[in-house]
């Protein structure tokens, strides 16, 4: 259980490496307090002799060059939009500096400093290969279930999908909806845009909700095509396959899908984006075992906390149904408060062996794990100052019109979840 | 022209059908208590303000296409393309004049035999968990001196709402959307066989369309299920907050 990250800072042309159990999940959020504050939260970390690319994410800062490559855990960041946006204001914290995600993760970044990769990474990659993370096929990719015809849709769901819009040849559209675009489908298949075009009809989605999308013209043979870096990555190799047909990557997708069925769509406004990146950027959480621990420690609790509640509670019926026929509510009141006590006085006894328990069994690793500090200044005012002159530089809106729209969820919960 | 709204007189109102419109709005259980309490109120003359009010039909604002709610158009794709798959042609889309919070429009198209109309419809409100979005379609052929037929396409929990109101002017059943559009359409047909329904022509039949939209109104006018709105209850539906209503 970590998120190990590796740090090389090059500076007059001298290297120095740094690594992390847990900075890859936290990347995301450091990488926007600027060149100083990211440079002194990687020198807090144990220092290498040499690169390790054993690692979920990392960056190279080249002061020299005045570069910043970086990867790590970008959850919550699926949707284009909200990974532009993200991209967009981490450039403007890095004035002067050339701010690139490194698509191939920590290889791209041990290409950059010029090192061999580790022996054990390539065979893993190698293995990675032949696991392939996204449905091989559109019949995999379905998000109903067409065994059950009576399924109905859930109002509510807001898992993110892949958005497929067919234009026949009076121009009217076809909208379907994947769970992902299929591998058959990114290599272009007849036989999956078939069965892309046979999915039952499906409505257009809120840009929030999709994480990828395809447009395709069967009848003027044109695609377009946009999502993630790591969609970009791998249509670099699949896209030479779609003979016959003009295949483009576009930026601006969801607002190209949209226009071309006839509407502006769903669109999220830049309120909605930031309020998704800046709750994470300005927590202070981190993220180890010993967070893990609470984190789950917390949900125990209140779990605990509502069953004395139900059984304080059912405990009383038999108390109050004994008042009400005998008309003895002095007992009554009497019996209740000696009920309350004993067994708040129970849960107190063994949530207290519980904790002593835990602790007792915890790995060593958590406690001795060095307490680090987040990027940027740690008093909330200073982070919220500081972000929102991030904000007037790159032309967004202001932090207080932002703030309303931020999810009940903490820090720890949105970096994890 | 001063528009007159109306809205649905929970005085008047089936107690089985007030449960089921309060259901759309506050959890099944509640809304037996809520139905309860708004009936005993109403015994005693005090009435449940209404959450909006509907202009009478002729009141609705013809646009084209591209200025419907786009919420309007993402929910609909999916039941558009399968008319237009059927034959159907658009004949119109409005958007409806109403008071309070709720919106409301609705795209009208006919079959190529000209038997059918469909009008397919959007509404935002207030539901139980905050605004919800329904999309009800309704199949209409009409009949010459006999009840029109009527077939509703919504949402299962919907189905048994529909049944509940009776009118002499129309034959309606609603039938669950969770199936294909096609058999939804041809069980429509079935029960239009055997029946002489009116032949519509794309010019001729939005006259019609509205006149039996007149009737229907009417019918529920005269049944009390509908009643006009007085100027306070208009002037407080016009003072509702909209905030969240038009917030997509």
């Amino acid at each position: 259980m970590s998120e190990p990250a590796v740090f090389a800072l090059v500076r007059d042309g001298e290297k120095r490496y740094y690594a992390d159990r847990w900075a890859s999940a936290t990347l995301r959020r450091e990488v926007m307090w600027g060149p100083e504050d990211f440079e002194a939260w990687v020198e807090q970390f144990e220092q290498l002799d040499e690169w390790e690319d054993c690692c979920s994410g990392g960056a190279i800062v080249d002061f020299d060059k005045r570069e910043l490559l970086w990867t790590g855990e970008t959850l919550g960041f699926d949707v284009p939009r909200i990974w532009q946006t993200h991209t967009k204001l981490v450039e403007a914290a890095w004035p002067n500096f050339t701010v690139k995600a490194a698509s191939k993760g920590v290889e791209d970044l041990a290409t950059y400093l010029g090192l061999p990769l580790n022996e054990e990474r390539v065979e893993e990659d190698e293995d990675e290969d032949e696991y392939e993370l996204r449905p091989l096929t559109v019949k995999d990719a379905r998000r109903d279930d067409p065994e059950d015809e009576d399924d109905e849709p859930e109002d509510e769901d807001d898992s993110l999908r892949a958005w497929v819009t067919i234009i026949d040849e009076d121009g009217t559209a076809r909208q379907r909806q994947l769970s992902a675009l299929s591998l058959d489908l990114l290599k272009g298949e007849a036989s999956a845009i078939d069965a892309v075009a046979k999915l039952p009809p499906d409505e257009i989605p809120q840009e929030a909700l999709v994480s990828e999308g395809l447009l395709l013209n069967p009848s003027r043979r044109t695609a377009r095509i946009w999502g993630s870096s790591e969609l970009l990555t791998k249509m670099k190799h699949l896209g030479k396959l779609w003979k016959g047909w003009q295949l483009k990557w576009t930026k601006r997708g969801y607002a190209e899908q949209s226009a071309a069925s006839g509407t502006r769509g769903l669109p999220m406004s830049d309120v909605d984006v930031l309020a998704k990146i800046l709750p994470v950027v300005l927590s202070t959480e981190q993220i180890n075992v010993g967070a893990f621990m609470d984190a789950i420690g917390g949900g125990v609790k209140k779990f605990a906390k509502k069953a004395t509640g139900c059984l304080i509670f059912v405990l009383c019926i038999p108390l109050v149904l004994f008042g009400v026929f005998s008309g003895n509510w002095t007992a009554v009141l009497y019996s209740i408060a000696a009920t309350v006590v004993i067994i708040v006085g129970l849960y107190m006894l063994i949530a207290r062996r519980f904790r002593k328990a835990v602790q007792k069994n915890l790995p060593q690793t958590a406690e001795d794990e060095t307490t680090t500090v987040v990027a940027g200044p740690l008093e909330e005012d200073a982070r919220k100052a500081r972000i929102n002159q991030l904000l007037v530089k790159a032309e967004m809106p202001k932090l207080e019109e932002v703030e309303p729209h931020f999810p009940e969820a903490s820090g720890l919960e949105l970096l994890a979840s | 022209m001063d528009v007159r709204y109306y809205s649905d007189d929970s005085a008047r109102m089936p107690f089985g059908i007030l449960v089921k419109s309060i259901s759309s709005q506050v959890p099944q259980p509640w809304a037996w208590l809520v139905a309860a309490e708004i009936r005993i109120r109403c015994m005693f003359g005090k009435k449940r303000r209404p959450p909006y009010g509907v202009g009478f039909p002729g009141t609705e604002r013809v646009v084209s296409p591209s200025d419907l709610p786009a919420p309007a158009i993402a929910r609909w794709a999916p039941i558009l393309e399968q008319l237009r798959d059927l034959g159907f042609e658009q004949l119109k889309c409005e958007i409806a004049q109403i008071v309070g919070v709720k919106l409301s429009c609705s795209v009208t198209l006919l079959d190529r035999p000209g038997s059918t109309v469909a009008i397919l419809e959007w509404s935002r409100l207030n539901g139980p968990g905050g605004m919800v979005e329904i999309t009800p379609l309704e199949l209409d052929s009409y009949r010459e001196d006999a009840p029109d037929i009527v077939t509703g396409v919504v949402r299962k929990i919907h189905v048994p709402t529909a049944g509940m109101i009776k009118l002499d002017s129309v034959e309606m059943i609603n039938l669950d959307n969770t199936r294909p559009l096609a058999q939804r359409y041809q069980e429509h047909r079935n029960r239009c066989q055997g029946k002489t329904v009116k032949q519509l022509t794309i010019n001729g039949a939005l006259e019609i369309i509205r006149d039996r939209a007149q009737t229907r109104f009417d019918g529920l006018l005269k049944s009390g299920i509908l009643r006009e709105l007085n100027p306070q209850e208009i002037e407080e539906l016009r003072q509702a907050d909209l905030t969240e209503l038009k917030n997509f």
